[in-house]
């Protein structure tokens, strides 16, 4: 019963394991796609940043660039071609504007402003200059110069941007793919320990169902035993008392001493039917619901026990003797102990007249453990044939024997003292005698 | 009048059966258990035994066995099988007997019986593991086995 509760309360425990993993195992899920969420906005935005605005800024930067070079290209010509100076103004102008169509940040727009005056004023000096193409083109040189170095200025700044965003991007990624790792790794730890758990509970279940049914069958199968045995006692005499009542129905003539002998003996077997059943009814109340914080004098049972059935050691001329034992108090009732005492002793004087040997002998000693009292009943009897000894505490397994007895006496040691929580036991040399033992709690705050 | 020996564990059983027998004619023997009732059996053999299914030192069902094997007249005794046993059917069946009682049986269902195994005097025709067995000795768990 110990282990069974025992690992009822492990499997509660693996049980209640199985469910936090899962809880744990839900919650890291949630906090990976939280954390997700929460990365790829940055990512995003900075993404955005890329795409939407330094690098289209920088191709138009470039483009632009590359017009200001074809119309200073045009200029230094001999003969400025006007068409082709026209065509890569044009350039310019879409490409700055569609420049300056895009989203600017501060600092940007400093530079933006200087390089969209620095063409401005180019651009009024080529007006001039296309006009009066004879004029002196030199004075051009310092403002493609200084346009070119302005739209440089505001490409670079973009480039810059850029590089730092992707540089970014790749931080925010790197670190994101660790957490996120870190994280799915304890998930699937947690889940593999949850599904490793929940495996365990489902597979112990399994072997109960299955102890359960094994249990069941046998105890059905002992019930039907029992049963039968019982039926076969109780049948016994009654089939004495039904034959010897239809003597006496018979022979009303007999003398009346005769009927009287009948009639004693009719009872004599009425009395064993009844011996029967109150083995029964102890049997069956036996070590039944004990009350917490029972405890016996161990000395006072034993000293009432002994007086008790010394009477009928000495009829079968046997010694019955007590080893000296301190008082010890044990966690039992004194009815219940001076059961279990009265059982053993009776159970030893029934078999010690099977003995051979001349010396008829009942020993009792009584051992003294560090937290519990050990009581030995030894007895010079016949002892029990090899097997028996595994039988000898189930009910109604009667060694073989002449002596009367319903059977049940060691079957009720048992389950009293195992209802108080010890054991019994017996070893037992055939042709040498038995030792039948018994161990019970010592009673709480004994010493 | 018949030669009867009654093979019980109960000293009550066997005193008052050797009354109602003797009573009714019959020359009665009386053995405690199984081993005694062959002793009995190998001074002179009955007419009929009747005989408990539990007892200690030899059972019924062992002693049937022993009678059995020694195939010197004692095979060819009936038995009558009286026993509280649960399923005595089953046992006789294996015994090979037909006459049986369980108890309690009522002095005018014992009477019948008697007379009925007297005429017919059927031997016994074992079946299955009593008549199988013919190495191991039997036991005093034989009973147990067989209505197992």
């Amino acid at each position: 019963m110990e282990d069974r509760l025992w690992r009822s309360d492990l499997t509660l425990r693996l049980a209640r394991w199985s469910l936090y993993c899962v809880i744990a195992v839900v919650l890291m899920f949630g906090a990976t796609l939280a954390y997700t969420q929460l990365v790829l906005e940055p990512i995003e935005a900075r993404t955005e940043t890329l795409t939407g605005n330094a690098l289209p800024s920088v191709r138009q930067l470039t483009v632009a660039r590359d017009a200001l070079g074809r119309m200073h290209g045009a200029f230094e010509a001999n003969v400025p071609q006007r068409t082709d100076v026209e065509n890569a103004r044009r350039d310019l102008d879409t490409a700055l504007a569609a420049y300056l169509l895009l989203p600017q940040f501060p600092e940007e727009r400093t530079l933006s402003i200087k390089a969209e005056n620095a063409v401005a004023v180019l651009e009024e000096h080529i007006d001039e200059a296309l006009a009066a193409p004879m004029a002196n083109r030199e004075s051009l040189v310092p403002l493609f110069q200084n346009a070119n170095a302005a739209l440089f200025r505001v490409e670079l700044f973009n480039l810059d941007l850029g590089v730092n965003e992707v540089s970014e991007i790749v931080a925010l990624k790197a670190r994101s793919r660790a957490v996120s790792l870190a994280l799915s790794g304890a998930s699937l730890f947690g889940a593999v320990l949850a599904t490793w758990l929940v495996f365990r509970v489902a597979r112990r279940q399994a072997q109960w169902a299955v102890e359960r049914e094994i249990l069941l069958v046998t105890r059905a199968t002992e019930l039907e035993a029992f049963a039968g045995r019982i039926a076969h006692d109780l049948k016994g005499p009654l089939g004495t008392l039904t034959l010897r009542l239809a003597l006496m129905k018979q022979r009303d003539e007999v003398a009346a001493e005769k009927q009287q002998e009948h009639i004693d003996k009719a009872v004599w077997q009425v009395e064993r039917i009844d011996h029967l059943i109150e083995g029964l009814l102890a049997f069956a109340r036996a070590g039944a619901n004990p009350p917490p914080g029972a405890r016996a004098q161990l000395r006072d049972v034993m000293d009432e026990v002994v007086e008790e059935v010394r009477p009928k050691a000495q009829e079968v001329a046997t010694e019955l003797r007590v080893d000296p034992f301190p008082p010890r108090e044990v966690a039992c009732t004194p009815g219940a102990l001076s059961s279990v005492l009265s059982n053993l002793l009776g159970n030893a004087i029934r078999y010690v007249v099977e003995s051979r040997k001349p010396v008829r002998q009942i020993v009792v000693h009584v051992d003294d453990r560090e937290q519990s009292v050990r009581v030995e009943v030894a007895d010079t009897g016949p002892g029990l044939p090899a097997d028996a000894e595994r039988h000898v505490f189930l009910p109604v397994v009667r060694a073989q024997t002449s002596q009367p007895g319903v059977g049940l006496g060691l079957a009720t040691v048992k389950r009293i003292v195992e209802g108080f929580g010890g054991r019994v036991g017996v070893r037992s040399v055939r042709g040498e005698g038995s030792v039948f033992w018994f161990e019970l709690p010592k009673a709480e705050g004994a010493a | 009048m018949a030669d009867l020996l009654v093979v019980d564990d109960d000293p009550d059983l066997r005193e008052v059966l050797a009354d109602i027998l003797g009573g009714l004619g019959h020359k009665v023997r009386i053995a405690c258990n199984g081993e005694e009732g062959l002793e009995l059996l190998d001074e002179e053999l009955p007419d009929l035994v009747l005989l408990d299914v539990e007892m200690p030192a030899l059972d019924g069902p062992g002693m049937a066995y022993r009678m059995l094997v020694t195939n010197l007249g004692k095979e060819k005794i009936p038995i009558l099988l009286l026993s509280g046993v649960i399923d005595l059917h089953l046992v006789a069946a294996k015994v090979g007997t037909p006459y049986f009682l369980g108890k309690p049986y009522a002095f005018e269902a014992l009477v019948p019986m008697l007379e009925r195994a007297l005429a017919e005097r059927t031997a016994p025709h074992p079946q299955g593991e009593l008549a199988a067995k013919s190495e191991s000795p039997p036991t005093g768990v034989a009973a147990q086995r067989l209505r197992s």
